[in-house]
């Protein structure tokens, strides 16, 4: 073939680049993500999807509005957006009343994401801090019903009225709630208590946020992106690996320690929080080792509000104070300068 | 696979559709462009008139400055031009312009070394830049320089055959068809520097090769072959060092300082030739690849060949190429026209379709990570790039921005499509000139 025209494209190096672009990436933290509302959906009815969608669209919706209005170029096209809002919506309950995951999804996107400077200069974990910011309606984020209720004990689209709702629906308490007492889930506090077994904590048969709930579904979620490399093992490994140490030599209420670390782990926002919250690229640090410490800190942070704060859970209060500290990690873990062992070797130089 | 860095990226390797293909040689071209600078230090003055006629092998272009390489005619003609023409680089360089007589006269040749065997570093050195040697791997350092900077330095001589990017098959193939000439320019390398131990690394995937340097390099060679993990950018001399050795070179020094001297495999060959037929440094093999090339092949070009021969040679482009590279993807220069010249260090010319590339207008750094994961350098290429555009030079040179050897791994990973490279050159460039500067 001849060429008419011999002009071409310039550049700088490198002329080919990966597959993985900031869009497939967060298509795979979608997909990883709808492994534990398939869950959600199993366990409290199909109410969940509605609150999972309800969060979803009202992210997308205000960082349309938020970018139209600023002028910003448009960013629909990188489905952050989408991750957000699935994610702020699997840490309620599913008896929110619909409008809450609206709230929060403005919130998320508007003050901590985009007031921010937008994607990837956000210092705090947008679906993080909005969870957290929904605590200002306490009783309607908080109200936890049974797992595995029957079909349609619940409306799909209407709110549930605290005081009518038939005590058989209501959890009293939670996996967590019982812990914070020193008492094992597995093990009833008096006649008529909820009891939850390690097998249902593990698979998530136990009240609690839709999407927190199933330890087992977490991880292979959290294996899938992985594999997929979207993340690595450090943050997610040394989180609950930290949790596993300290529960197992801390047992409380005179629990034997291997009941007492199993279940600690496996109940609460752990698994989530250390698979799809602490990993945010934008609020952790960039280095192996930054990361490990980064995931052990919120580790022990965890276990600190667990045993002596005021709430059941500390994981996502662990990750929001951790992501204010990811700046300084980043400053100073860094990588070995390249060269500097050359000492190294003049000894070995040396000494022959 | 035992002999790995730290980093680095597994692009597709791409060299299926050359890799089995025999050097062929290419016609000569009916005119030559040859810049007088083609190597990385002190540019040649051209000693040649317009009018002049020259014969192969015949030089045209030197300097006195220890760290220069003279420049040979690789045809016999008259020289029609001496005035600047675009180069691979981009930049108009002072080049010599001869046209081809088709003669193929050749110069006399002075001197010949049987006795190859015995000569010092000194003397290998002046071999080295009397016949016009620079690195071939694509660094183009003169040869001369690092001779004499190895000389009683090294215990290690290791020949390069690694051959990281992607595409490039040339080198693969200069060991498979001049294998000789490889043990013969490995060994006088050997003993003029004064190495105990020499090894040869070819990364994993190159069978056919690995398979006749097998057979070269017994072990009476006294050569050790070392198959090297399939990874960009193994063949960096930093990292083939880190990979075999466990050695690391010392920021701002050069391989002779961890007792190292590393040497391309094509570039053996080339010193081989000239110290034992006299031949200056005056054709390379080339590997003309890419999704438009018709009929990639690797051919052995006379240097100063514009490069649209080489493509012509390859039966032309299947389609309109949307990006043309001299050398290999990761490292290459794009090409806005066809015009430019083969260089020394010329390795590779590669024709893309459009999409090849798989690159995207640039979006936001989301702080993956995955940069500082991919440096094989150990640098924090996001903070670089961020206190680049924020003007902050001194923190560029606080995160060690001049450790950077430019390989591309942070910019091939990015999700962004951020241009890392572009941003680190500019500024590694700023802060030398603001130095430059400071000085005066």
């Amino acid at each position: 073939m001849r060429l008419d025209n011999k002009r071409f494209l310039m550049s700088g190096a490198p002329h080919i680049r990966a597959e993985e672009n900031t869009r497939s990436i967060m298509a795979d933290v979608i997909i990883a993500l709808i492994f534990p509302l398939i869950m959600a959906v199993y366990f409290f009815g199909w109410r969940a999807l509605t609150l999972t969608a309800m969060s979803v669209l009202s992210c997308v919706f205000f960082e349309r509005l938020y970018t139209r209005i600023a002028k910003k170029e448009k960013t629909g096209g990188d489905l952050s957006a989408i991750v957000t809002g699935m994610i702020l919506a699997l840490t309620l309950p599913v008896a929110t009343p619909l409008w809450i995951p609206i709230i929060g999804g403005a919130f998320a996107i508007i003050v901590v994401k985009q007031l921010y400077g937008g994607l990837g200069k956000n210092f705090l974990n947008p679906a993080l801090t909005a969870r957290v910011f929904l605590l200002s309606f306490p009783s309607l984020v908080t109200l936890y019903t049974k797992p595995s209720l029957p079909a349609g004990s619940l409306p799909l689209f209407a709110d549930i009225p605290t005081e009518t709702l038939s005590p058989e629906l209501i959890a009293s308490i939670t996996p967590l709630g019982k812990m914070k007492l020193g008492i094992l889930p597995g093990i009833a506090m008096g006649s008529g208590d909820v009891v939850w077994g390690l097998r249902d904590v593990v698979v998530g048969n136990v009240a609690g946020a839709i999407g927190e709930v199933s330890a087992v579904v977490i991880a292979a979620a959290a294996i899938y992106l992985l594999v997929r490399r979207v993340i690595t093992w450090h943050i997610p490994v040394s989180f609950v690996g930290t949790v596993a140490v300290l529960t197992f030599l801390f047992p409380r209420g005179g629990n034997a320690p291997w009941l007492w670390m199993l279940y600690s782990v496996c109940s609460g926002g752990l698994f989530f929080g250390a698979a799809f919250m602490a990993t945010d690229y934008t609020t952790s640090p960039v280095t192996s080792r930054g990361k490990l410490l980064y995931g052990a800190l919120c580790g022990v942070l965890t276990v600190l509000i667990r045993y002596f704060g005021a709430h059941e859970d500390g994981v996502m209060y662990a990750i929001l104070v951790m992501n204010c500290a990811t700046a300084l990690v980043d400053r100073y873990i860094r990588p070995r300068r390249f060269g500097v062992r050359i000492k190294k070797y003049k000894e070995e130089a040396e000494n022959e | 696979m035992a002999f790995n860095f730290k980093g680095g990226i597994h692009p597709d390797t791409k060299k299926s559709a050359t890799h089995k293909k025999p050097i062929e040689e290419m016609k000569p071209p009916r005119v030559v462009v040859l810049p007088v600078i083609m190597h990385k230090g002190t540019p040649c003055g051209p000693i040649v008139d317009v009018g002049e006629r020259v014969l192969v092998g015949q030089k045209i272009a030197e300097s006195t400055s220890p760290d220069s390489c003279p420049v040979h005619s690789p045809v016999s003609g008259t020289v029609s031009a001496v005035e600047p023409r675009i180069t691979v680089s981009g930049e108009k360089v002072l080049s010599v312009v001869i046209e081809n007589d088709f003669e193929d006269e050749q110069i006399p040749v002075s001197e010949t070394y049987d006795r190859f065997r015995t000569l010092s570093a000194k003397e290998l050195s002046a071999i080295a830049r009397e016949y016009g040697i620079v690195g071939l791997g694509g660094s183009a350092r003169p040869l001369s320089k690092k001779l004499l900077d190895a000389s009683d330095r090294v215990d290690t001589l290791i020949l390069n055959g690694a051959e990281c990017e992607p595409y490039v098959s040339a080198d693969n193939r200069i060991m498979v068809e001049y294998s000789e000439e490889l043990h013969d320019g490995a060994m006088i390398i050997a003993k003029a520097v004064g190495a105990k131990e020499v090894i040869l690394a070819i990364e994993s995937d190159k069978a056919h090769a690995i398979a006749e340097m097998r057979r070269v390099f017994t072990k009476k060679s006294g050569i050790r072959l070392s198959v090297v993990h399939t990874k960009y950018p193994q063949g960096s001399e930093r990292q083939l060092i880190s990979s075999l050795l466990g050695r690391e070179v010392p920021p701002e020094g050069t391989g002779a300082d961890v007792g190292v001297l590393c040497v391309n495999v094509s570039t053996a060959v080339a010193l081989s030739r000239a110290v034992r037929e006299g031949k200056p440094l005056y054709e390379r093999v080339v590997t003309v690849s890419g999704s438009a090339v018709a009929n990639p092949k690797n051919l052995l070009v006379k240097i100063g060949t514009p490069i649209e021969e080489l493509f012509d040679a390859c039966g032309g482009f299947l389609e309109h190429p949307d990006r043309i590279i001299a050398g290999g993807p990761m490292m290459g220069h794009s090409q806005f026209s066809l015009d430019a010249p083969v260089q020394k260090g010329t390795n590779a010319v590669l024709a893309f379709c459009r999409g090849e590339d798989k690159n995207e207008p640039e979006s936001v750094c989301i702080r993956c990570g995955k940069c500082v994961d991919a440096c094989p350098m150990n640098l924090m290429p996001l903070y670089i790039y961020r206190a680049y555009k924020a003007g902050r030079l001194s923190d560029c040179e606080e995160q060690n921005v001049s450790d950077c050897t430019e390989c591309g791994c942070c910019a091939y990973v990015c999700p962004a499509r951020i241009s890392l490279v572009s941003a680190i050159c500019a500024a590694k460039q700023k802060i030398l000139a603001a130095k430059k500067e400071e000085r005066q």
